[in-house]
């Protein structure tokens, strides 16, 4: 049906109750492209990745991912993807290579791969040392290692990566955005990351999505987007089309504050001076 | 390997892998669920983590060393000389022992995997799992069997009780040992599995909801409360239970029976008489309703295994305007602490789980005073009452709710540390709140002592007062408990050895009034009231105070 693109959405919806989480959603991203999706909090990005991903249902409309129906055959998408959702999700009482194993063997990979995976992964995120440790006893930044190295365990097709960088040190941030943009040009993985960070979306995303509301807003590579709405940068851009650049009136009630105190104060000294005339 | 090889070397392995993982998929494709099945044994044994088959080796040598060495043993050093002392009633005691520690088995079981609502829910786990090819089915049965061997123990602990309850009556064949521990099995299992689909229903359809996860705690202590009302029913109407048996068919639907009726039939048919279900009935409905179950949740595992529910967001709307409580409780209160005491007030009360817990100290308190207000016929009776009423009732209440003042507040511990009123504005406001509640307790405790041991008004308000006091203090001592080393989480490490310290220091009140009154004889009544009464209180203060201080001095100096 849609064997160049890995991900279609066609007027995909989802609701909670009378809430639209997902209004109408299109989108058509091809093989070995990097998708930023960007929007305020709450605007539906973590429900789109998981719609996706058919961890839970749509309520209308339809998509495909990596040319598998989201209805049909919804099994085959969960075996083509990698996913990182928001919040690291571990069993806090296992080790991060029994997690890893644990993982692997869920997508069918057979022992020895799972072992020469778990063993790459975790030279390449400095796990090494820690692997053997309870996941209890790591930090949220190495939780979300643990958690992408997850993600990427079965070398998927498609990966949804739900704010890859957002616990990461800097240096850790930085190896994992590498290691995004060579997934993509090397190893041709679709990628689709949902963020906040605007200068990483910049950085990795070949095009950008911004949704409000549940909606698609606009679409296109980030200098279009850019030149879209007459914005000098991507954050400009960002928060002209999120309706968020009110920023000049939020320190408003000072001024309004400081000028009540110095029409009080004023009229305290004259009333002072009267008195002290009187006297 | 794979991730940050060249194109080349990645076709090269790709091939190979898929070559290769094909077969393996199609042979794995069915089998996910004993995946999830070894990783939840994984999970529950990770203390043991690197001698797991050593441990599963020593707790079952053990277990079998209970089973067909010691119990036998040690049921047999007493048991047949109860059959011959008392071998008019010992076949219908033992029935009902029977009926009744099996009832308890199954509620306990139910109740186990409820404690899953207390987690802080996993939502990034359960989206990683339901990401992947596993499917929710697999995911359900996974792990209840992952469960299994854990569950065993029960099997393997419980059944040799009952076996060696029963073999003073008849001497047990091969069959009747088998229909023991099957039926054991039957309860253990049909319990857990009860147990996991309700626990899955709350974390799955509405435990992401504040609200309701407070409903799925107290739907817990309501269990709790129907266990102990069970316990004590058993204790306090045995007599009755003996002379019309016919009182359980009113529990003909609660499942243990239907395992303990078959237990009965293979002891005596008799037994089974009164019974409104026969032996087909209860072996039909042992059998099938397990099996149905398990089959139907296995099939409808998608509706309670899925994050659809907990994405909805349900918001609680608190109206503008403060209730009349509120308003009143600021009225009554100081303007230095009105705010900070409405607002713990607040916090305590809109969690439903903590009503459960009052209705819990206040029922248990209520069927305590009951109870004992019988022995409080005369003075020294009602002494004694007034005593153990006034030392354990109210430590009791300190316990259940002393211990939560810091429940999920450790960010708060840090705002008010760093405010002007300092920890002391944390600590002293919620032992205001607590002293409400007390004042609520000690009153319901008063009126039903007062009733059912015909007190006077003033004694009634003596009471009052006393139990009242005894409370706060306790409560302080609590508090000074969880300053010292502060709980955040019901599941906590910290609370559960916090409350079993209360616990330890609330024994010597049971027995330093009743060794006053022993050891030392005193004449005068006035002094026979003062001493054990002050002893206790002097006791209680000299626990509770330095606890509260030092506890909020290392409280202070947190970092």
């Amino acid at each position: 049906m849609t064997e160049s693109y890995a991900i279609v959405a066609n007027d995909l919806t989802k609701n909670f109750g009378p809430v639209k989480a997902v209004n109408k959603l299109n989108l058509k991203i091809p093989f070995g492209k990097t998708y930023g999706l960007l929007g305020p909090n709450g605007a539906g990005k973590t429900t789109t990745v998981r719609v996706l991903n058919a961890i839970i249902s749509k309520t209308s409309g339809n998509a495909s991912v990596g040319g598998y129906d989201l209805l049909t055959q919804n099994e085959d998408i969960r075996r083509i993807c990698g996913f990182l959702p928001e919040s690291p999700g571990l069993y806090s009482k296992l080790t991060a290579k029994e997690f890893l194993e644990f993982i692997g063997e869920l997508y069918y990979l057979p022992k020895d791969v799972i072992s020469a995976r778990i063993e790459e992964l975790v030279e390449l995120f400095d796990l090494e040392g820690r692997e053997n440790d309870l996941l209890e006893s790591y930090s949220r930044g190495m939780k979300q290692k643990v958690c992408i190295c997850a993600a990427l365990i079965q070398d998927p097709q498609i990966i949804f990566l739900d704010e890859p960088t957002s616990n990461l040190d800097p240096a850790t941030a930085r190896m994992v955005k590498n290691l995004i943009s060579q997934l993509a040009k090397k190893a041709d993985k679709t990628i689709f990351i949902c963020t906040h960070l605007l200068d990483s979306a910049e950085e990795l995303c070949d095009v950008i999505g911004i949704i409000v509301d549940g909606t698609l807003e606009v679409e296109g590579t980030p200098q279009e987007i850019i030149e879209s709405v007459g914005a000098k940068n991507l954050e400009d851009a960002y928060l002209k089309i999120t309706g968020a650049s009110h920023i000049d009136d939020l320190l408003a009630w000072r001024d309004e504050n400081s000028r009540e105190n110095e029409v009080h104060s004023k009229k305290q000294k004259k009333r002072k001076k009267k008195r002290t005339d009187l006297r | 390997m794979t991730l940050l090889a060249t194109e080349k070397e990645l076709e090269v392995l790709n091939n190979k892998l898929n070559n290769k993982s094909k077969e393996e998929i199609y042979n794995k494709k069915k089998n996910l669920w004993k995946v999830i099945a070894k990783n939840e044994i994984r999970v529950r044994t990770s203390s043991f983590r690197n001698h797991r088959i050593l441990f599963f080796v020593i707790l079952y040598s053990l277990l079998f060393l209970w089973a067909f060495i010691l119990s036998p043993f040690l049921f047999d050093t007493f048991m047949p000389t109860l059959a011959a002392q008392f071998s008019d009633i010992f076949k219908p005691v033992i029935a009902i022992l029977i009926e009744s520690s099996l009832m308890i088995l199954f509620l306990v079981l139910v109740i186990y995997p409820l404690n899953n609502i207390y987690r802080e829910m996993e939502v990034g786990l359960k989206e990683s799992l339901l990401a992947t090819p596993v499917k929710p089915n697999d995911i359900f049965l996974g792990e209840f069997l992952g469960k299994a061997p854990i569950y065993s123990t029960a099997v393997l602990i419980l059944a040799p009780i009952i076996v060696g309850m029963v073999n003073p009556l008849i001497d047990l064949t091969i069959v009747q040992y088998i229909v023991i521990y099957s039926c054991v099995f039957g309860v253990v299992y049909f319990a857990n599995l009860v147990g996991s689909i309700i626990a899955s229903w709350f974390e799955n359809k509405i435990s992401k909801s504040e609200k309701a996860r407070d409903l799925g705690k107290a739907l817990i202590w309501i269990f709790t409360i129907v266990m102990i009302i069970i316990m004590y029913a058993v204790i306090f109407f045995l007599n009755e239970l003996l002379t019309n048996p016919a009182l359980k068919n009113w529990l003909a639907f609660y499942p243990s029976l239907w395992f303990s009726n078959i237990i009965l039939y293979t002891i005596d048919p008799i037994l089974l008489n009164s019974f409104v279900l026969n032996i087909w009935i209860n072996l039909l409905l042992a059998i099938g309703v397990p099996l149905m179950t398990l089959y139907l949740s296995y099939k409808k595992a998608k509706s309670f295994y899925a994050l659809e529910g907990g994405i909805e967001k349900s918001s609680t709307t608190i109206i503008e305007h403060e209730n009349l409580f509120y308003k009143l409780i600021r009225k009554l209160t100081s303007r230095k602490w009105a705010g900070l005491l409405v607002m713990q007030l607040k916090r305590f009360l809109r969690k439903k789980a903590n009503y459960a817990r009052i209705a819990y100290v206040i029922g248990l308190l209520g069927f305590m005073t009951w109870f004992i207000s019988n022995m409080a016929r005369d003075f020294s009776g009602k002494l004694f009452v007034t005593i153990i009423l006034v030392a354990i009732g109210g430590g009791i209440g300190s316990i259940m709710l002393g211990h939560l003042g810091f429940l999920d507040s450790k960010d708060l511990i840090w705002v008010y540390k760093r405010s002007p009123r300092g920890i002391k504005g944390l600590v002293y406001s919620y032992l205001y709140a607590m002293l409400i509640l007390n004042i609520l307790i000690a009153t319901v405790t008063t009126i039903i002592f007062s009733i059912f041991a015909s007190l006077d008004l003033i004694t009634s308000v003596m009471f009052f007062v006393e139990f009242l006091l005894f409370s706060q203090i306790s409560m302080c001592q609590a508090m000074g408990l969880e300053c010292l080393s502060p709980a955040y989480g019901e599941k906590d490490s910290n609370m559960k050895s916090n409350m079993m310290i209360s616990m330890v220091l609330l024994q010597p009140l049971i027995f330093i009034p009743v060794m006053t009154l022993i050891f030392f004889d005193i004449d005068i009544r006035t002094l026979e009231i003062l001493i054990p009464h002050g002893i206790i209180f002097l006791y209680s203060l000299g626990v509770s105070i330095p606890l509260l201080y030092f506890g909020m001095r290392k409280l202070n100096k947190i970092e």
